[in-house]
């Protein structure tokens, strides 16, 4: 930090006059938490009983997060009134007209500046936003208060949010005869939309250009921010959760629509861990794309190790997942090698897997050799593979 | 066979989003710090209240979406939302008029 120019710039009262606006958001947020759990203890007649069980148990879920939400809040008040109370008696000198006293002044208060403002950057929130925040940190994020179904983010609109998932849509869910819902790979955020929505928005034209009136659902969810996280096995467990939330939410908006879940990278274990009948109730989807897709976790080794739900519920027969799974990996793509560097079952590429496999273009097609980070993005850009890939996604429909 | 009450379900609905709307709205008056130009508490600062504020946009979303499944609920007893009436008559429950 340059220290130019600063000496006149310590101004405690400021400091203070933060501590007291987060002292009165954490005031805020506490007495909702406790507002919003002394909902859930409603008589159980007005909120249904049986039925309102899982009810009140969210309010109350809710007003936990939100109770230590205020308590975090209310700590970092109390650091900024600290950090006030410690530089006082030094913005004295630091401003005064011996240079001996100055300067030791003017050290102890950028001391004092770096050791608060590591103690403050420990009271993130623990909650959602740090599950989809970049791993990096950015110094201003982008504004998305007041985020609400309805809202442009990207290059869609969003239909929900909430819950560690964000749900936005191209095209129009409610009538479309086809749904995709896009599970995007590591590195995607909701706070960078515009990859993945532009992504879905291509492949809903591809899709119109091929008769077919679909709509394109990202998934925002909290992907691993690059690639080492991803090889673990930290994210794709929770993801796939909220993504049988999700495909469900989506198809409960248009149950006549066929419902394609479409795995992107580390996107295609979500879906597979998702839709492994070892590991839940399964996946509501009519079928599934994976692209470039890693292995389809433990417990697959086969699509008839899938369970697919159609919108009553009922497991589609397993007998014919072949011709409902499609598996999209370019032959270049080093994604390939995954299942054997990770340890994670079989890649959807395997033959042994029984996808069907959607044909691709691969470097000897082209005229140059591609880098690998090419290769494995491929599926959104290069022409052929796209419309080989829409137009596969467009006729398991009319199966 | 257990019962609903659809206009119990309707206020606690306008409870929840009058929860919400103030947990959305908590990080607004927070601004950066602007008496400690390019310091690191003034950085740290600004990234605290970007991630708060999205934070608690988020758990506002989530009491709204809660209030909108009261709403639903009560639509279903009163039989305005068909679909999901049917599901509660086959849990054996049933709207108190």
């Amino acid at each position: 930090m340059s220290r130019g120019g600063a000496a006149a710039s310590w101004d405690v009262a400021g400091l203070r006059a933060a501590a007291g606006q987060w002292a009165a958001a954490g005031s805020v947020i506490s007495g909702e938490g406790r507002r919003t759990g002394e909902l859930a203890d409603l008589d159980p007649e007005v909120i249904g009983g049986a039925a309102g069980e899982a009810f009140a148990d969210r309010l109350r879920s809710s007003a936990g997060r939100l109770g230590a939400d205020g308590m975090l809040l209310t700590t970092i008040a109390d650091v900024l009134g600290d950090a006030a109370s410690a530089m006082a008696p030094h913005t004295v000198h630091a401003g005064g007209d011996d240079p001996d006293l100055r300067r030791t002044a003017q050290d102890r208060l950028y001391a004092l500046d770096a050791e608060y403002a590591s103690r403050l950057l420990t009271f993130a929130p623990t909650g959602h936003a740090m599950a989809t925040a970049p791993a990096d940190w950015v110094d201003v994020g982008p504004d998305i208060a007041g985020l609400a179904p309805g809202d442009r983010l990207g290059s869609g609109t969003v239909l929900s949010a909430g819950d560690g998932t964000t749900l936005v849509a191209n095209g129009d869910p409610a009538t479309a005869e086809q749904i995709v819902l896009f599970v995007p790979g590591t590195g995607s955020t909701v706070l960078e939309p515009e990859t993945q929505t532009q992504r879905a928005e291509t492949l809903r034209e591809e899709l119109r250009a091929r008769g077919t009136d679909a709509a394109v659902v990202t998934f925002f969810h909290d992907a691993p921010p690059w690639l080492l996280p991803a090889g673990g096995s930290t994210y794709y467990p929770p993801a796939a959760a909220r993504l049988q939330a999700a495909a469900a939410q989506v198809s409960g908006l248009n149950p006549a629509a066929h419902l394609t879940v479409m795995g992107y990278s580390h996107g295609g274990i979500i879906t597979g861990y998702a839709a492994a009948a070892a590991h839940g109730p399964g996946l509501r989807a009519d079928s599934l794309m994976l692209l470039g897709s890693t292995a389809l976790g433990p417990g697959v080794g086969h699509v008839r190790d899938l369970r697919l739900l159609d919108s009553s519920g009922k497991p589609h027969p397993p007998a014919g997942h072949g011709d409902r799974v499609l598996a999209a990996t370019a032959k270049d793509d080093p994604i390939r090698l995954a299942p054997g560097l990770t340890g994670r079952g079989r890649g959807p590429h395997d033959p042994r897997m029984g996808a069907r496999q959607v044909p691709l273009p691969g470097w000897e097609d082209n005229e140059q050799p591609r880098s690998v980070l090419t290769a494995h993005s491929s599926y959104f850009w290069d022409p052929v593979s796209l419309g080989n890939i829409a137009g596969a996604i467009a006729e398991v429909r009319r199966r | 066979m257990l019962q609903i009450s659809p206009a119990g379900l309707v206020f606690l609905a306008g409870d929840i989003d009058a929860r919400a709307r103030p947990v959305g709205r908590a990080m607004e008056p927070v601004r950066p710090l602007t008496g400690l130009p390019g310091s690191a508490m003034t950085r740290a600062l600004v990234r605290l209240a970007a991630t708060w504020r999205m934070e608690l946009d988020i758990e506002a979303a989530a009491l709204h979406s809660l209030a909108a499944g009261a709403r639903r609920l009560a639509d279903a007893v009163t039989g305005a939302d068909a679909d999901l009436a049917g599901i509660l008559a086959r849990a054996g429950i049933r709207g108190a008029r």
